[in-house]
């Protein structure tokens, strides 16, 4: 019980890590970013091929990895989206085929097999109550928790995250204060990004680096989003929560198998019951008309 | 000017006349077509191993096919089947393009998986094409080969199908209930039918020898966490966890079991585990872990041909072959089908699988021969079958052959946490 609970935790850890870079950039330019899981492709990529090709240090290479990540996601922006956006179709095919087209350029350049694995930050484990717990999955429980009250200091004490949330209420309220509603949407792109790339580089080290897992962290961050509301970050944290213990519960009472099909039963329940999600705001006047 | 013109003229069109298709000088070649997935180990390792003879028998004058010496030319195909979430379809669509526009003589190594091994065979047949498989494993092959000799007779399996492969690591548990008294075991198999057939056979096997099967389960491919299960593993008091998968998650469910300490031995089939090189390329923490692979991947004195085999391997691609099963067998599929091609004097599909048939050659598997279904004959002595080793990853760093006792080279050990209790 002790075992689940901490690896309940852990995993919930790992969820808050992969979606809170799509929970922000749809909070904010309300886009729903579909290449998300080729950007965290990316990150873990780019790091690899800088530790192992390139030989850089590794805290350098994952700088390095996630400013990329971010760089990418900036530009994708700013010559793709920026003319589709508020065009909800069009941005969900634009960035649905950009993830698609990036990693299946990963695959056709040699990323498949189990070659490519990125090493933990710190070796060993630690007994916690009679259960081991590597170092790596305490860290990202560290990252997890230190990326939430960042983004909270971030949005709630700075000026660009003021802004963020002056766009995020009401874009056109924004504008009227002088707030440029495209240039925070395409920050919020790029850190978005930059986030899946970081998430990518903190979490793989724990699997394997496989183009596959692209469509899986995206499947996920979409069923954290859509359980959670897709713009609230305290949705992420709790839709987290929700998946991180019904998984291992289904997988260790039941069958791993389980755990993917409670996610999709997850959507479809939230969908039915309340389609904005527990905590979304976004769609809450059009249900409750 | 005129005569520069005329010498430029000439010189283009000797260059293009020496690539143009067809105007080469040598003899037709023979097509060996191998359609697999050749993002993977099993996939890439075979590809390997099969350039490997091709290039040794053409470098000796090629197959001489009714007096002719002619080339063997490899044409590949990756049909992507062992990657998730590519439909048996897919894989059957990239198979049959390859025959269209390659039209090969023979098949070799095949589908990685068993789904699209068995929906494959009409195709192979309407084709009349002998198929050497040396990946996918499922015994369901050779049945129908036996039901229905006329329709699948052009189909082999030169690797080890999965009722050899449970019969040769059986042999590892009556040693561990011998030696440590351990009555307790987890089956944990990858979704796909080899593997859950192994897995329900050995469940079977071990109730009737006095184990407690305290739990089994499949994942599924890409599974990236195993945290859920090994902790069933944990609280289940399970001794000893047989693993089957050929897939890459085997690495992570290794890597999850040596952090977290599980108290049960880890054994059973993780293909990405079996090279000379896995011990350094995860600094030696795969220490302890039982597995299993095909004779000529871990070379044995009572096997001349399979150091012979490493060697030249290891010589060629720079590193050792690291593949459980395909990549020996592919190397040895070339041969047969040279030795079937020579023998029957023609290309002729129906000629060259009763050639096939009588193959019996000492290869870097042991001795190679096929039985009514068509399966290679696997079994413990070198001398008349091929030979499928069981082995754990001891300090510092070496395989060491744990069954047939025959070929073994020392005994069985406990993970390092274990002994401590």
């Amino acid at each position: 019980m002790t075992g689940m609970f901490i690896y309940g935790l852990i995993n919930s850890a790992v969820f808050v890590l992969m979606a809170i870079g799509f929970s922000l950039t749809f909070g904010i330019s309300g886009i729903a970013n579909f290449a998300y899981g080729a950007f965290y492709i990316t990150g873990a990529y780019v790091c690899w091929h800088l530790l192992n090709s390139v030989g850089l240090y590794y805290p350098i290479a994952i700088a390095i990895s996630v400013l990329i990540s971010g760089v990418l996601g900036t530009l994708i922006y700013r010559y793709v989206l920026f003319r589709v956006r508020g065009i909800s179709l069009s941005e969900v095919i634009a960035t649905f085929g950009l993830g698609i087209g990036m990693l299946e350029l990963y695959r056709s350049i040699g990323l498949t097999g189990h070659s490519y694995k990125l090493p933990v930050f710190m070796e060993g484990a630690v007994e916690i109550f009679d259960v081991y717990v590597d170092y790596q999955r305490l860290i990202i429980l560290g990252l997890g928790i230190l990326l939430l009250i960042l983004l909270w200091a971030f949005t709630h004490h700075s000026k660009i995250g003021l802004a963020f949330r002056g766009i995020a209420q009401d874009e056109e309220t924004a504008l009227s204060f002088g707030i440029e509603s495209e240039r925070v949407s395409m920050l919020s792109f790029g850190i978005g990004s930059a986030l899946a790339g970081l998430a990518a580089i903190t979490i793989m080290p724990l699997s394997l680096l496989a183009v596959e897992e692209g469509g899986n962290v995206l499947v996920l961050v979409l069923a954290i989003g859509i359980v959670g509301g897709l713009e609230s970050t305290l949705g992420v944290v709790v839709a987290s929560l929700i998946f991180g213990f019904s998984r291992i519960i289904m997988a260790t009472y039941f069958s791993p198998h389980y755990s993917m099909i409670i996610t999709l039963v997850a959507i479809v329940v939230i969908l039915a019951v309340k389609p904005s999600g527990l905590f979304g705001r976004f769609k809450e006047l059009e249900e409750r008309v | 000017m005129k005569n520069r013109c005329l010498a430029v003229f000439l010189g283009l069109a000797i260059l293009f006349g020496l690539n143009l298709p067809g105007a080469s000088f040598g003899a037709e070649p023979v097509i060996i077509g191998m359609p697999t997935s050749l993002g993977y180990l099993e996939g890439y390792e075979s590809r390997n191993a099969a350039v490997m003879a091709v290039d040794e028998i053409n470098a000796k004058g090629g197959v001489n096919v009714g007096g002719e010496m002619r080339p063997f030319k490899l044409v590949e195909t990756d049909t992507r089947d062992s990657e998730p979430g590519v439909p048996v379809s897919d894989a059957l669509m990239a198979y049959e393009k390859l025959i269209l526009q390659h039209k090969p003589h023979a098949i070799i190594t095949g589908f990685f998986t068993s789904e699209p091994l068995l929906a494959s065979m009409d195709i192979t047949s309407k084709h009349k094409l002998p198929y050497l498989g040396t990946i996918a494993m499922s015994p369901k092959f050779q049945k129908k080969i036996i039901e229905n000799y006329d329709a699948y007779k052009y189909c082999f399996r030169v690797c080890f199908d999965a009722r050899q492969y449970f019969g040769a690591y059986l042999n590892v548990y009556k040693e561990i209930q011998a030696d440590f008294g351990f009555d307790k075991a987890f089956i944990f198999t990858e979704e796909a039918m080899w593997a859950k057939a192994v897995g329900g056979m050995t469940a079977k096997s071990l109730k009737s020898q006095g184990w407690d099967i305290t739990g089994s389960q499949t994942f599924p491919k890409g599974t990236s966490d195993f945290s859920a299960t090994l902790l069933k593993i944990r609280n289940t008091k399970t001794q000893v966890i047989i693993f089957i998968s050929s897939r890459p998650e085997g690495i992570i469910f290794a890597d999850q079991w040596r952090t977290m300490k599980i108290p049960a031995m880890l054994t059973g089939s993780m293909t990405p585990l079996v090279g000379e090189g896995v011990w350094d390329q995860y600094e030696g923490k795969v220490n302890g872990i039982v597995n299993l692979v095909a004779a000529g991947i871990l070379p044995i004195p009572a096997i001349p041909k399979s150091i012979e085999f490493h060697n030249a391997y290891k010589k060629k691609f720079g590193k050792p072959p690291a593949a459980s099963h395909g990549t020996g067998s592919a190397y040895e599929a070339v041969y047969v089908l040279k030795t079937a091609i020579e023998r029957a004097g023609t290309l002729d599909g129906d000629k060259l699988v009763a050639e096939i048939e009588k193959t019996d050659r000492k290869c870097c598997m042991g001795r190679l021969r096929f039985d009514k279904g068509h399966q290679a004959v696997y079994g413990s002595d070198p001398n008349e079958e091929c030979l499928i080793l069981d082995f754990q990853w001891q300090k510092p760093g070496k395989r060491v052959v744990i069954s047939p006792t025959g070929v073994a080279t020392g005994k069985i050990q406990l993970p390092e946490w274990m002994k401590k209790k």
